[in-house]
């Protein structure tokens, strides 16, 4: 299930406050200033910095890649 | 310390526990609420939802999230009503000032860095917004010392005097509105206090 639009309008990064992209299709919010991931489980995002994935430049490319490709807007503007 | 929320998880809910030891605590908080009407209010350490269930259905139909950091409460809250999130109240993952009413009961003390929620409260806050803080609290300087040596290797429980807790959200820039110990039919009588940021 997506995420509902106002979770998404106020969700930030744990760490730097900004805002993240939600990637519906592979269940993760992205940072892409810190290049760190979280990962949703079953409809709660994770949204601890130990439980974080930190993604290389190439993972990076590709999810921005993605972002661009689906228009995928910010969850709040900065 | 997680551990002991997911052993805690699977009887949080008895009935006459809930009945006897939180009832009393969410009636103050949903009568601050009340007086103040937000349209937004984040349920900090939420446990199993019974409050975050409580607050969305208020009259004025606020949104209401829930947060807390472990899975175990967060599986029983699935059908609060609120959008759930995982998360630490020291790292909250919440945009700038978009919260009106932040909830925080019976989970305070438990807080590693009592300093740093704070900060995120008054941080996530809209100028104007308010917190409802209920936490066990000990009578005196003493009394915190005492229960921390007490329970020193076996609980992370730090819980402060009421004038520790002013002291803590007035570091982070939150003014204290008001404090006072909540009757319940059960010791011990917890604290609430309630901060406001400023517009």
């Amino acid at each position: 299930m997506a995420l509902a639009s106002q979770l998404l309008e106020i969700l930030a990064c744990p760490d730097d406050k900004g805002p993240l992209y939600y990637v519906e299709d592979e269940q993760r919010l992205y940072n892409p200033r810190l290049h760190r991931s979280y990962r949703i489980d079953d409809d709660i995002p994770v949204m601890l910095i130990d439980e974080a994935t930190n993604v290389d430049d190439a993972e990076h490319e590709r999810i921005m890649a993605l972002v661009a490709e689906q228009e995928l807007a910010p969850t709040f503007e900065q | 310390m997680s551990d002991l929320f997911e052993r805690w998880s699977s009887t949080y809910d008895d009935a006459a526990l809930q009945r006897f030891t939180y009832r009393t605590l969410h009636d103050a908080v949903v009568t601050i609420a009340s007086s103040q009407r937000p349209g937004t209010i984040l349920d900090v350490g939420c446990g199993t939802g019974q409050l975050t269930r409580r607050l969305t259905r208020l009259d004025w139909a606020p949104t209401v999230y829930g947060l807390d950091v472990s899975t175990g409460m967060l599986d029983r809250a699935r059908h609060c009503g609120a959008p759930l999130i995982r998360a630490s109240a020291e790292a909250l993952p919440i945009a700038d000032h978009s919260i009106e009413l932040i909830t925080c009961t019976e989970s305070f003390h438990w807080y590693t860095d009592q300093r740093a929620a704070a900060a995120e409260f008054a941080r996530v806050l809209r100028p104007g917004g308010q917190v409802a803080i209920i936490s066990i609290a000990t009578f005196t300087d003493v009394g915190a010392s005492l229960l921390r040596r007490a329970t020193a290797g076996r609980s992370t429980i730090r819980a402060l005097p009421p004038h520790q807790i002013r002291a803590v959200l007035a570091a982070a820039g939150l003014m204290v509105h008001e404090q006072r110990r909540v009757r319940r039919p059960t010791p011990p009588w917890p604290t609430l206090t309630r901060a406001g940021r400023n517009g």
